[in-house]
């Protein structure tokens, strides 16, 4: 312990500067996050061209970009204080101990980095509104996925390079390969699901990937190895980002098939109507859009279904086959009552052109969640700042261009992560607000969905807040050769919050026989993302 | 007899280069063993793989009795090291390098680092990054010598440095001398003839040999054999015959295995009619040349020699 504490001080003081930058961004940063918080802050009056206002309301976002850049300036002097990479180093030949030595870097990290960031985290979550001792096990979550995606491979990247110069050379690799393969993948074919189904497993092979480089730079100093396994990091990366389609396995165990009885959500083809099938050219010239209507019913009372995945498969009457592997819909959640609604998927040209003409049999495979209505809190919409359980604190707020003083948006704010799925009702005015009688006739009924089913401890993120703003819809009035006209919320509307959560999760299959692929009109374009 | 240093077919591979091919070498416990060579025959290397800082591509090494692979940590407190091209903490004054360098030695002797500060006199609130050459090796002797370690390892230790800083630091090694065991590496083989106990000669990766310094003064002699009339060389010359050279009736060479009882019969032997022999002792410098010059061929023999094999 002599030698660990012996290390960090001789680190602190020679990195006192590099410790003073690092803090005064986090403290810029706990002083800036607070203004775009509050409803008499929350403003869009600062929105649009560059001014020193713009500047002020854009400060927190650029100092969440600075603060990761402070720690790169401080990681890597303190780990090329006593480099591993050389044959020189005046250490090597002294009775350091390398267990020590990492501890004494682990030390100077959870001092002056974790240590400061959880301060900062804490008084932020305090500036929210919330409560920060609750939430210090999410805090510490987030502070280890941070160290996952960020902290440890500045560190890993600094072991293996001899100075600051080199380290921003590896960085700025690191990005060009994060780039490349993040382009790489937007030209995959399209038909895979999200990344994040990977997410998980790809953190923890990240984390160890990143920590044997580190246990193996300071316990053998192996330069080359070290590099070996970062550049296996990449192709893992490059795999995960390439390859995030999750296999049959995968998605039966998220998605167990016929576990229910009931189905969550019935399924039936709408060819004969008059809006059929279509087919559309999509952004890749190799892949063709088809687009099935489908009537939608059957989802039961107090829940909502929600169709996450679909997988398709045609069957020609020669016995060729095609099935897509698992897609993302970009369907609607589905309430109780039957509803039209659009299925679309897409599939290679080459399979399209062999199989058009031909009365195929169809099998499309849903995977769907359901949530339940539970929770209903009613409010009335104030100038001010409001709670609402299991949401956070949500924050009206002003100042959009022809009523700078109505309110056009509602944003709500959680600690560390976004509040569980919640369903927003409310009513736009199409009048002024300051009118003194409005009518029944003067209020449209709008809705929106805020947060999420899936409930992780933390989001990855510096800032513990998460905002959810709540785009309610219809509020844009669009009528041709006029302006569109924008409604708003005015005080004393009621805003009705229902939560939900996750009841199940499973498959379910529609089949269509004797269905002829739609003719592909050329001159449509449509672009469909997945993600 | 303990020995300090213990190799055994030590060899490391830079890619096709063979840097150090097959070392045997033996230092005993209160040698000063000085290995010497040109640059780029393999001292550093050698060195290096004493100290773990390369691992061998072939071969074993025992420092102190334990495995090369395991000298690291705690094993530096019986180890002292000082390289020419050594880093050190710039930004540290001299006094802040020692102050800090004290807490990672139990056996510090703070008597003795203030004793080798005056010595030095070694300036304790200069960084060291302003600190001449010569300065900064004084500063590298101290922060090694204070803790009396067992063994004094250094890599070119004198290398550029004027003669005076020169003479003050051979000054403070020979205080330490008695208490320690001394290994180092030179290509100036005047700067080390006239303290080392062993030499150990290395050329191109390979040791030529490794023994005791009055061994091989002793071994070596500068052979003037006088003839009566003008002769050529003898074709049944002995491979232990370095640079051999006719000159009317002169035959000279240095012979590199010289034993009083035998040589001169050797040599009444071979050259039965000569007039007179001078057997001349060698200063240092004159043996590594004409091993140097004596060329490849000669390589084997002599390392043979050195080892009481047979040519």
């Amino acid at each position: 312990m002599k030698q660990i504490l012996h290390i960090f001080v001789k680190d602190a003081r020679h990195q006192w500067l590099e410790i003073l930058i690092s803090l005064a961004v986090t403290l810029a940063l706990v002083f800036a996050c607070p203004s775009r918080w509050h409803s008499g802050a929350m403003s869009y009056a600062a929105s649009g061209s560059f001014s020193p206002l713009w500047l002020l309301s854009n400060l927190p976002d650029f100092l969440v970009l600075i603060v990761p850049l402070s720690w790169w300036l401080l990681i890597s002097p303190v780990i090329h204080e006593e480099r591993l990479v050389g044959d020189r180093q005046f250490w090597i030949t002294r009775p350091y101990e390398w267990k020590k030595l990492l501890a004494a870097k682990v030390l100077f990290l959870i001092a002056f980095l974790y240590v400061p960031l959880l301060l900062a985290q804490g008084v932020m979550l305090a500036e929210a509104g919330f409560t920060p001792f609750p939430s210090i096990r999410d805090l510490l979550y987030d502070s280890f996925q941070l160290t996952c995606m960020l902290v440890l491979p500045l560190v890993a990247l600094a072991t293996v390079t001899r100075n600051f110069a080199r380290m921003t050379l590896a960085v700025l690799g690191a990005i060009v390969c994060l780039i490349a393969s993040v382009l790489l993948a937007s030209n995959a074919p399209p038909d895979r699901v999200a990344v994040s189904y990977g997410g998980e497993i790809a953190l923890y092979i990240v984390l160890c990937l990143f920590l044997s480089v580190v246990i193996l730079q300071y316990a053998r100093r192996n330069v080359k190895v070290s590099w070996i396994l970062l550049a296996l990091l990449v192709v893992v990366f490059g795999a995960f980002n390439m390859g995030g389609t999750p296999d049959n396995a995968q998605m039966d165990r998220k998605y167990p098939p016929g576990q229910r009885t009931v189905a969550l959500a019935q399924f039936a083809y709408q060819g004969k109507e008059e809006t059929g099938p279509s087919a559309f050219v999509t952004q890749k010239r190799d892949r063709v859009g088809i687009s099935i209507p489908m009537l939608v019913s059957g989802v039961p009372d107090g829940t909502v279904t929600i169709p996450d995945f679909l997988k398709v498969t045609l069957q020609a009457p020669g016995g060729a086959r095609w099935t897509s592997v698992w897609q993302s819909t970009s369907m609607d959640k589905f309430f109780p009552g039957e509803r039209v609604a659009l299925e679309r998927f897409t599939m290679p040209r080459a399979v399209y052109n062999d199989f058009i003409g031909k009365p195929l049999g169809v099998q499309i495979t849903f995977a769907l969640t359901q949530a339940h209505a539970g929770n209903q809190e009613r409010l009335t919409l104030g100038q001010n700042d409001f709670a609402v359980s299991g949401v956070g604190i949500c924050s009206p707020v002003t100042g959009f261009a022809d009523r700078p003083d109505e309110i056009g948006l509602i944003a709500c704010r959680a600690p560390l992560r976004q509040p569980e799925l919640t369903l927003v009702n409310s009513a736009w005015s199409t009048v002024s607000c300051s009118c003194t009688s409005p009518s029944p006739d003067d209020s449209v009924q709008t809705a929106a969905w805020i947060g999420s089913l899936e409930r992780e401890p933390a989001e990855l993120g510096i800032v513990p807040v998460a905002i959810s703003p709540v785009n309610f819809t219809n509020q844009f009035v669009m009528e041709s050769n006029r302006p569109s006209k924008v409604r708003h919320l005015c005080p004393g509307t009621p805003l009705i919050f229902t939560r939900y959560t996750l009841t199940a999760r499973t498959q379910s299959t529609l089949w269509i026989s004797g269905f002829q692929l739609p003719r592909l009109d050329a001159g449509q374009l449509t672009v469909i993302d997945h993600d | 007899m303990k020995l300090a240093i213990r190799t055994e077919k030590l060899s490391r591979r830079f890619g096709k280069t063979v840097a150090v091919d097959r070392i045997d070498l033996a230092v005993p416990e209160g040698a000063i063993y000085a290995l010497v060579g040109a640059n780029g025959a393999g001292k550093t290397t050698f060195i290096k793989m004493l100290m773990n800082i390369f691992r061998p591509s072939d071969g074993h090494a025992e420092v102190l009795g334990m495995d090369a692979g395991r000298v690291a940590g705690k094993a530096f407190t019986r180890i002292g090291y000082v390289s020419e091209n050594q880093e050190m903490p710039e930004w540290m004054t001299t006094g802040e390098m020692l102050s800090y360098y004290r807490s990672f030695y139990p056996q510090w002797d703070p008597a003795l680092e203030q004793q080798l500060v005056r010595q030095f006199d070694l300036p304790l609130k200069r960084k060291i990054k302003h600190l001449s050459r010569g300065m900064r090796m004084k500063a590298a002797f101290a922060s090694s010598l204070a803790y009396r370690p067992s063994l004094i390892v250094l890599d070119e230790p004198f290398s550029g440095l004027d003669p005076l800083v020169r003479d003050e630091l051979i000054e403070g090694l020979l205080d330490r001398a008695p208490e320690t065991t001394i290994f180092l590496s030179s290509h100036d083989l005047a700067e080390i003839e006239s303290f080392s106990s062993h030499i150990g000669f290395l050329q191109e990766g390979r040791l030529l040999f490794s023994e005791e310094l009055s061994v091989l003064s002793e071994r070596f002699r500068e052979v003037t054999v006088t003839l009566e009339r003008p002769s050529i060389l003898p074709e049944n010359c002995p491979a232990s015959w370095l640079l051999p050279e006719v000159a009317d009736c002169v035959v000279r060479f240095v012979h590199s295995n010289y034993k009083q009882q035998t040589t001169e019969r050797e040599l009444v032997e071979i050259f039965p009619s000569a007039l007179n022999f001078s057997l001349d002792p060698m200063p240092l410098r004159s043996i590594f040349l004409a091993i140097a010059k004596s060329g490849r061929n000669h390589v084997q023999s002599i390392a043979n020699d050195a080892k009481g094999i047979k040519a």
